[in-house]
């Protein structure tokens, strides 16, 4: 008993896109059972999402939603049908948790507040997971990664001073919040073993994301100033930066802190001349020289492999690291090492990749499993979980309960 | 007693530096008591800007103060016998360490997890470090922009005629720590079942590969591989790009142009707006945009029907008129706030999100970011300013381990505290 950190923990997952879903996700992986209710009519809008699996487009080949729902089991449920809320309420009842990321005021609509829930399950805990949190006057403004991620203010600290802002990837608070929601939902759980209590969360992604500019924010509170994107220059360290290495698109980072890390950088480029030149003595100095330094540097790695760029560094005690793309990070020698990427059979998209979550525990393994195809375990959680008899399914399935 | 907080029994150690940090803060805001441990004249990290007033001060780090709120703070040197003996007497009161140094470190001092399990059976133990504990780049060397690098997500960010680039505030430290607050709390969680303690470790290189999107999924199962694509996203079969961050009157706007359902939700709003003003192509007007396939659209009809009139619509509005008017058509276009764009968001106004912290040695209140959830009562909360060196050096010392006010003079003159 209790060998996974979450085992005997029920999630009801009313998830949409990614931050939802891969909060379970991830839950999943440490033992929680995580249900997914979606609908064919309405399912999950990462199922319509690229990439999929050999561009066949099919709400069970999209390899995004598979990445970020692994762990979880799958119960096609239509909410708009009296009788699938009335499930989903008798689901809550043996659960210990609910998740939604729909917009503020769905969950009430439906019937599935916590109001609603706490009726039939007094300690249950509620997490609600929107853009801009569930009270005030734009709780009901749909959003999504992109917009939050530039609402955050780190949009804006991505890129060129030079040029508008490129922002990171995608929507890339999608994959900060979740983090920030799994800590909550834990510590409720954590909260009711103690007391007995359930607890609701209202966890707005902007209030989450903004805690990822802090520093920023208090500067503009503290002296009035603005900070703005600096391409990749830190102002504690030179060089660092990312610099062009032999081939088509290759690059390794480098940063160098102190005058231990310049003393090993100076030696794996065996003293070339440069180096002691009396200009970059100093991280003072070397900052004010800085895009002469990055041009010598650059004319040296871009005679040599990325990879030896950074073995060469690193031997000599330097920060150094290639910019994987997709197809390293298979091969990465310290992924692989520890087995990072773990290949599943999907019976859509038959074996791929999936990732676990960065926590590791000594006495409780994280487990994966293969994400689930749309309505793929209705039948038996209905049976299994919820004790519905044959009829009893077969009636509502006729009536369109589990479309 | 009555518990006020998710965390209220619980008192941490926390001996990080910058990559863990965050991961105390939260644990603090979530009710636990935290006691952040420094060498003998203060973290490093107090020497990381930006600085109150740009005073070059470690007690005037902004970004020590964004990341200790609510801590006591105590010095001690764990290297010197003396001060492992002291440190040894704290876990015996504590539930958990906090700690990121380079691997093996703890166990080079002898303080390591199984060291202190045998004075503290159930002790959990959360270590934060660039690669983890094993492995061939276990003594690597990381630094934030290192972890970018390794971990895909520095390749897929920024202008295809530019290097990689990542965002100049460091985050992978913040991913990292958010991650191994949850793990603590885990851990506590199944100690509170079990009566197990725990070592429970975050890899950065880990936490950051899965902000790398679909990168590796898509070499994987399709042997493509994605690359940076600027302020825009290109979407299969013809590889159709569509801007994300668009230029206005006075800065720039988020708009991401979906199509399909998604779409549906923004695209039919904004054709009318902009048809008000005369800018909507016909075929945007005959658009039905649930069925719109952005992927298989050619670039050329994109960029001359849609993407060109929208384009000069924004051009020619303020952030401020484009949002207003997004939020009653229910059009998802939100300004790419700076700093200041933040602090005025209305929304968190109105939520009374921020935390006014005072300051006492400054003078001065500061506004950080509240709560990263909203709960009742005091569950979970931003507890005050971040500690001053040593401040707290009396109370745990003398207070509640027992020493006497000579042995704290003794110490501090041996250089332990």
């Amino acid at each position: 008993m209790n060998n996974k950190i979450l085992e005997g923990i029920r999630i009801i997952e009313f998830g949409w896109a990614v931050v939802g879903p891969l909060t379970t996700s991830w839950a999943g992986g440490y033992g929680a059972e995580v249900i997914k209710i979606e609908t064919k009519t309405r399912p999950d809008i990462i199922r319509t999402m690229t990439p999929y699996k050999d561009d066949r487009v099919d709400l069970d080949n999209s390899l995004f939603f598979g990445r970020e729902n692994a762990n979880k089991y799958s119960l096609a449920l239509n909410l708009k049908h009296p009788e699938g809320v009335n499930i989903a309420k008798k689901l809550v009842a043996e659960s210990d948790c609910v998740l939604d990321s729909y917009t503020a005021g769905v969950m009430d609509r439906y019937g599935l507040g916590y109001e609603d829930l706490k009726q039939v399950k007094p300690d249950i805990i509620m997490l609600s997971s929107c853009m801009y949190g569930q009270t005030g006057p734009l709780r009901s403004m749909p959003g999504y990664g992109v917009p939050l991620t530039a609402i955050s203010g780190l949009t804006y600290l991505c890129g060129w001073p030079d040029r508008p802002p490129t922002g990171p990837y995608g929507s890339y608070t999608d994959y900060l919040v979740p983090r920030l929601n799994l800590l909550a939902l834990v510590s409720a759980l954590e909260y009711r073993r103690r007391t007995g209590k359930g607890t609701f969360i209202d966890a707005a992604q902007l209030e989450a994301s903004v805690q990822f500019v802090s520093p920023a924010l208090l500067e503009y509170g503290a002296n009035q100033r603005t900070a703005i994107r600096s391409g990749n220059t830190s102002n504690r360290a030179a060089p660092h930066g990312v610099f062009p290495c032999k081939g088509n698109d290759r690059w390794c980072a480098l940063s160098v802190f102190n005058e231990e890390e310049w003393q090993g950088f100076c030696e794996a480029l065996d003293h070339l001349p440069w180096t002691k030149r009396p200009e970059f003595a100093s991280l003072s100095e070397r900052k004010q020289n800085e895009g002469e330094l990055n041009r010598l540097i650059e004319e040296w790695t871009r005679q040599r492999e990325a990879e030896w760029v950074m073995v060469q560094m690193q031997s000599h005690g330097v920060p150094a690291g290639v910019a994987n793309n997709g197809q390293d990070l298979g091969h990465d020698p310290q992924l692989t090492y520890t087995h990072y990427y773990r290949r599943l059979e999907h019976p859509e998209m038959g074996a791929v990749d999936y990732a676990p979550h960065s926590i590791e525990f000594s006495n409780a393994p994280q487990e994966i499993f293969r994400s689930p195809c749309l309505g793929e375990h209705t039948e038996y959680i209905c049976k299994n979980i919820l004790g519905l008899s044959d009829q009893e399914f077969k009636k509502y399935s006729a009536e369109g309960v589990f479309e | 007693m009555k518990e006020q907080s998710f965390l209220s029994p619980y008192r941490i150690l926390d001996l990080t530096d910058e990559k863990g940090l965050i991961c105390g803060k939260f644990l603090r805001d979530l009710g636990a008591k935290v006691i952040k441990i420094e060498k003998p004249g203060g973290d490093p990290a107090r020497n990381i800007g930006p600085f109150y007033h740009d005073i070059q001060d470690p007690e005037k780090s902004l970004f020590w103060f964004s990341l200790n709120t609510g801590k006591k703070g105590i010095t001690l040197d764990i290297t010197r016998p003396k001060g492992k003996e002291i440190f040894r007497e704290l876990v015996k009161g504590a539930d958990c360490v906090l700690e990121s140094f380079p691997p093996g470190t703890l166990d080079g001092l002898e303080l390591g997890y199984k060291a202190l399990c045998l004075i503290k059976s159930d002790l959990i133990m959360t270590s934060i470090t660039p690669f983890g504990d094993k492995g061939p780049y276990r003594d690597y060397k990381g630094s934030d922009l290192i972890l970018w690098a390794l971990s895909g997500l520095l390749f897929i960010c920024g202008d295809p005629d530019r290097p990689p680039v990542r965002i100049s505030l460091e985050q992978s430290y913040l991913h990292a720590g958010a991650d191994g607050a949850a793990g603590t709390v885990m851990a506590l969680f199944h100690r509170g079942r079990s009566g197990k303690g725990q070592q429970v470790q975050v890899s950065i290189l880990k936490a950051m590969e899965r902000v790398a999107y679909t990168a590796h999924i898509l070499w994987d199962a399709r042997g493509k591989i994605l690359r940076r694509p600027g302020s825009a996203l290109r979407i299969p079969p013809l590889g159709t790009k569509t801007p994300l961050i668009w230029s206005c009157k006075d800065g720039y706007v988020a708009f991401y142009l979906f199509g399909g359902a998604m779409g549906a939700v923004s695209n039919p709003a904004l054709t009318q707006w902009l048809d008000e003003e005369g800018l909507a192509s016909e075929v945007m007007k005959a658009m039905d945009w649930p069925k719109f396939d952005i992927g298989t659209t050619l670039q050329e009809d994109i960029d001359r029907h849609i993407v060109g009139p929208i384009a000069e619509f924004f051009k020619g509005r303020t952030k401020k008129e484009l949002w207003e008017g997004g939020i009653k058509r229910r059009v998802m276009v939100y300004p790419v706030n700076d700093a200041h764009g933040v602090l005025n968001d209305q929304q968190l106004k109105e939520r009374n999100f921020w935390a006014r912290v005072a300051h006492t040695h400054l003078e001065d209140t500061l506004d950080y970011p509240g709560p990263f959830i909203k709960v009742e009562g005091e569950l979970c909360q931003v507890r005050g300013r971040a500690p001053l060196i040593g401040e707290h050096n009396e109370e745990i010392y003398v207070n509640e381990l027992g020493l006497s006010g000579e042995d704290l003079v003794r110490l501090k003159a041996e250089g332990v505290i």
